[in-house]
């Protein structure tokens, strides 16, 4: 009877895992179908076969120097900073509880937008110092809200309503700077508070991805905590966890990824929001759903930018324009047909 | 007196039927205990008793009137319940919570009448949080809190008051220390008492009539001793148990077997 | 019974003197709030960039003179944005206390239900579509916007507390980037949206409170009357039912109270952010648990905060003016920062 309980365990967690497996190798499909067309389209057009030599380096000097400096760092920043996205606000919303904290309800990313602009318009800066002030914008906010949200403990709901108080504060200057700029500044910070990743190439791209890569390794530590931490404090530490090192640690990485890809791209609005609830109801375990956010989150991105730049006639529109357009109904869909649940 | 019955009743969630075509009388004046294993039907019963569960068949009914023709406010006033799923708004004092049980009585702006206030303060009485009235509820312990939200269920006046596992989350004590004042209510104002209950010997004991559950339907009813028998036990829980003597109310007493002892006779 | 019938008394007379002293509480913060509205209203009149002693704005209430710049400044500028910071703060005031007594949520307020982005959106297409430039022209279209918003909001999250806040900000991610794209295509669109985004009771002639007072009224005679059923939905919708409410006619006719306040209020002032999100917190640490005075003391309060921000506005920078939103939130913050570090928010 043991044997045949064991297995039914066994079972059911290789379904679970299925499932996960499913959604991020769909998503990377995505990935991979997006930016094939990426890569394909664009004012030059140009056939599979000069991509691929476009890409390999050899062929027209001219189609190596679209696919190469153009067309490829886009595409491998939309899905680097997307899913630095899409795993920071599922780290959020495990460790708060709370499906709505992500950086951009918590001010993290207006934080890093006002950083920006300040940058923009009171010091006169741009390019890489730029990215250090909205690094630096995101870093001062999640800070603040953490010593104030501080008390004997971090406890979710705390952090989420001071977080609340920045992000308006924030996007309170952030519109009186607009407000009160010339018209053409207005435009930047609007751009600014919107996101794009058109110009992220070259070493920002590097240290962009590199960055990714190791935070997202000290996730992966950190992510086996994450089922405990779910069951709540108590069970938490009844379980042997430290909870508040852990929630710490946790904080702290994810708010790192936020200011890395914000820093570089712009608050790429709402990836970090939507990204983890698409993927939590498509893997539908109970879990955080870590790796098919972040999956879901470069999905996203990229599809959203290709839309941006094709798709939608007589703009070019900024990424941060069409996560929101694509992502939102998705995920309006899927809060309208799930199921009433019993309580 | 009033009287609530429920006539080939069918209840369910989302299209699955937890409860098919079910009767059930609550005896006027009396205590009533439901029982039965955990998903049985039990507390949607009971919701549907006090109309806080659509119907998907039959009808209740109130000295023969259905209750989904009448006013909600008519039927809090006739019918009490007290749910599992109740909050305590944060800050609020138990004086206040238990006022608010007079919603039924009162008009658009809930003024407060000096009656309301003699009745809020019956209630608080009768179950003994007097001395509490002015206590934040946050503060007070699960037993203390529990007698305030039955204050509050008192405070609404009615003839027949259901109750959703009233003794979840206490100890013995103050399972037993509720139980008491649910007697006393029945016996000093008359009320209807029907409850769901968990712990089987406390359901025998304390019960009038006893309803054994298991799966959405009726095993058996009736007094505690007629109905507590070894093949309903076994029926409802798939318990094997000796049904003895309470040396101490004389109702019947269940004293399960397990697997790792043998039962005697 | 537990109780010891010595203790009973005694206990009871404790009450008494507490449920007095509350009494008390309640009657002095709402003389409170009700002398800080009538303060703010004065020096809403009285103060500004231009000096005007209190004498000559008294003269220009009662006895104006054409052509007077003092009197004309009080009549044509300062009266006018006092109205207007009368009306929006009731409204939000009220809103918000409706909103975080049907969501349960502590964070819940128009913002965060999507209301304002769907006005902005609103505002910015009659820019682009119809060129229409003029706050009465526009103040349609904010109202409707928010109650599309609301609309899909109320529909998709139905009822369900945490439900309804995620659908808010979903809506809100929706419609946001729909603004900016106008921005990008339209430049007047750009502009106008520049100054109406920052929240301000400047620029708003009379007939927009003119054309919109009735939805406040309704609105808030709404409010008055949902105030006490939100004490009971505090307990729980089992709870609530069981009393005898209807629960889902509640929050439905709690949804057209919040529409009418908040897109009104959005439509005068513009989206002001954390007034109707910090009042209900501040009306709840003055007067207690019942929403019957929450509500009183919140719609005295909002006019108040709403007010503040503007006056202060006009008096922080020398020879300019703060709009009231931004001043708002630099006045809201602290307060709701303050709210979150208290003690009872824990577990609510």
């Amino acid at each position: 009877m043991s044997t045949s309980t064991s297995t039914a365990v066994a079972d059911l967690r290789t379904v679970r895992r299925r499932r996960q497996v499913l959604v991020v190798a769909g998503m990377i499909l995505v990935v991979l179908v997006a930016g094939t067309g990426a890569l394909l389209v664009g004012a030059a057009g140009l056939s599979p076969g000069q991509a691929i030599a476009g890409a390999l380096g050899l062929g027209d000097k001219g189609d190596v120097f679209i696919i190469q400096k153009l067309r490829l760092p886009r595409i491998e920043a939309a899905v680097v900073v997307g899913a630095a996205f899409g795993l920071a606000g599922a780290l959020f919303q495990a460790t708060l509880r709370n499906p709505l904290a992500s950086p951009d309800i918590l001010g993290i990313s207006s934080g890093a937008s006002l950083g920006a602009v300040i940058g923009l318009l009171a010091l006169g800066l741009s390019g890489v110092a730029l990215s250090g002030l909205a690094f630096a914008g995101a870093g001062i906010i999640a800070l603040a809200i953490w010593l104030l949200a501080w008390r004997k403990g971090l406890h979710s709901i705390r952090f989420v309503l001071v977080g609340v108080g920045f992000a308006y504060l924030c996007s309170s200057l952030l519109a009186w700077a607009m407000a009160r700029s010339q018209e053409h500044e207005a435009a930047a910070v609007l751009t600014w508070t919107v996101g794009s990743v058109s110009d992220i190439r070259g070493e920002q791209l590097a240290l962009v991805a590199a960055g990714t890569l190791v935070l997202s390794a000290a996730v992966a530590v950190v992510a086996r905590l994450q089922g405990p931490l779910s069951l709540g404090d108590d069970n938490a530490r009844a379980l042997g966890v430290h909870v508040d090192a852990a929630r710490i640690g946790t904080l702290l990485l994810a708010v790192a990824l936020v200011a890395l890809a914000t820093s570089a791209a712009g608050p790429i609005a709402f990836v970090a929001l939507v990204a983890p609830a698409i993927a939590r109801r498509l893997v539908n375990d109970g879990g955080a759903a870590l790796t098919a956010s972040t999956a879901t989150g470069a999905a996203l991105t990229l599809v959203a930018d290709v839309v941006g730049q094709h798709a939608l006639l007589g703009v070019a529109a900024p990424v941060g324009i069409v996560t929101g357009l694509v992502g939102a109904p998705y995920l309006l869909w899927l809060l309208a047909t799930t199921e009433k649940r019993s309580r | 007196m009033t009287n609530l019955r429920a006539e080939s009743v069918s209840l369910g969630y989302d299209g699955l039927r937890v409860i098919e075509e079910l009767d059930l009388t609550l005896p006027d004046g009396k205590i009533t205990a439901v029982v039965g294993p955990n998903a049985c039907g039990k507390s949607t019963l009971l919701r549907g008793l006090a109309r806080l569960h659509p119907l998907d068949g039959g009808r209740i009914t109130l000295d023969g009137a259905d209750i989904t023709a009448m006013p909600r406010k008519e039927l809090a006033r006739k019918v009490g319940m007290l749910p599992q799923s109740s909050i305590a708004p944060d800050g609020v004092r138990v004086a206040e919570l238990v006022s608010r049980g007079r919603y039924p009585h009162q008009g658009w702006f809930g003024r407060h009448s000096s009656d309301d206030d003699a009745v809020v303060t019956t209630a608080l009485e009768s179950t003994g949080v007097a001395d509490l009235a002015d206590r934040p509820v946050a503060e007070l312990s699960g037993g203390q809190r529990q007698r305030v939200w039955i204050a509050m269920v008192l405070a609404q006046q009615t003839d027949i008051v259901l109750l959703d596992e009233p003794t979840t989350f206490l100890d013995v004590r103050h399972q037993l220390d509720l139980l008491d004042l649910l007697t006393e209510l029945n016996r000093d104002r008359g009320t209807t008492v029907a409850m769901v209950l968990h712990e089987l010997n406390l359901a025998a004991r304390y019960a009038d009539h006893l309803v054994v559950m298991a799966a959405g339907r009726i095993v058996a009813e009736g007094a505690p001793s007629d109905v507590l028998t070894r093949e309903v036990v076994d029926e409802a829980f798939g318990l094997r148990a000796q049904v003895v003597l309470d040396p101490v109310a004389g109702s019947p007493l269940v004293v399960p077997v397990g697997r790792y002892h043998s039962s005697a006779g | 019974m537990l109780t010891s019938p010595a203790a009973a008394p005694a206990g009871r007379r404790e009450g008494a003197e507490a449920v007095a002293h509350r009494a008390r509480r309640r009657t002095i913060a709402s003389a409170t709030a009700l002398t800080a509205l009538l303060l703010v209203i004065l020096a809403s009149l009285a103060l500004g960039v231009r000096d005007i002693n209190p004498a000559e704005v008294w003269r220009a209430l009662t006895a104006p003179v054409a052509g007077f710049v003092d009197h004309d400044v009080v009549l044509d500028q300062r009266l006018p944005r006092t109205i207007v910071g009368l009306a929006a703060g009731v409204a939000l005031g009220a809103a918000g206390t409706l909103i975080q007594g049907v969501t349960r949520n502590p964070i819940a307020d128009p913002g965060l239900l999507g209301l304002n982005s769907g006005a902005s959106l609103a505002v910015v297409c009659a820019v682009w579509l119809f060129g229409i430039t003029s706050p009465i022209g526009y103040v349609w279209f904010a109202f409707l916007g928010a109650a599309g918003a609301a609309a899909i909001v109320f529909s998709v999250g139905r009822g369900q507390p945490v439900r309804l806040a995620l659908v808010g900000a979903a809506v809100t991610a929706l419609i946001t980037p729909l603004i900016t794209l106008v921005l990008l295509r339209d430049q007047q669109a750009f502009n106008l949206y520049r100054f109406w985004s920052v929240g301000s009771l400047t620029g708003r002639g009379l007939d927009t409170v003119t054309a919109l007072w009735p939805f406040i009224v309704v609105g808030v005679v709404l409010a008055a009357v949902l105030s006490h059923r939100l004490n009971m939905l505090a307990l729980g919708d089992d709870v609530a039912t069981a009393l005898g409410q209807r629960v889902g006619t509640t929050r439905l006719f709690a949804a057209v109270a919040i529409v009418l306040l908040a897109g009104t209020a959005t439509s005068l002032a513009g989206p002001i952010a954390l007034v109707g999100l910090v009042v209900p917190h501040a009306a709840r640490r003055l007067v207690g648990t019942d929403y019957r005075w929450i509500m009183g003391i919140g719609m005295l309060l909002g006019p108040v905060m709403l007010l503040s921000a503007d006056v202060l506005g006009r008096l922080i920078l020398p020879r300019a003016e703060l709009e009231a939103g931004v001043v708002a939130a630099l006045l809201g913050a602290p307060v709701l920062i303050a709210v979150a570090r208290s003690k009872n928010v824990v577990g609510a």
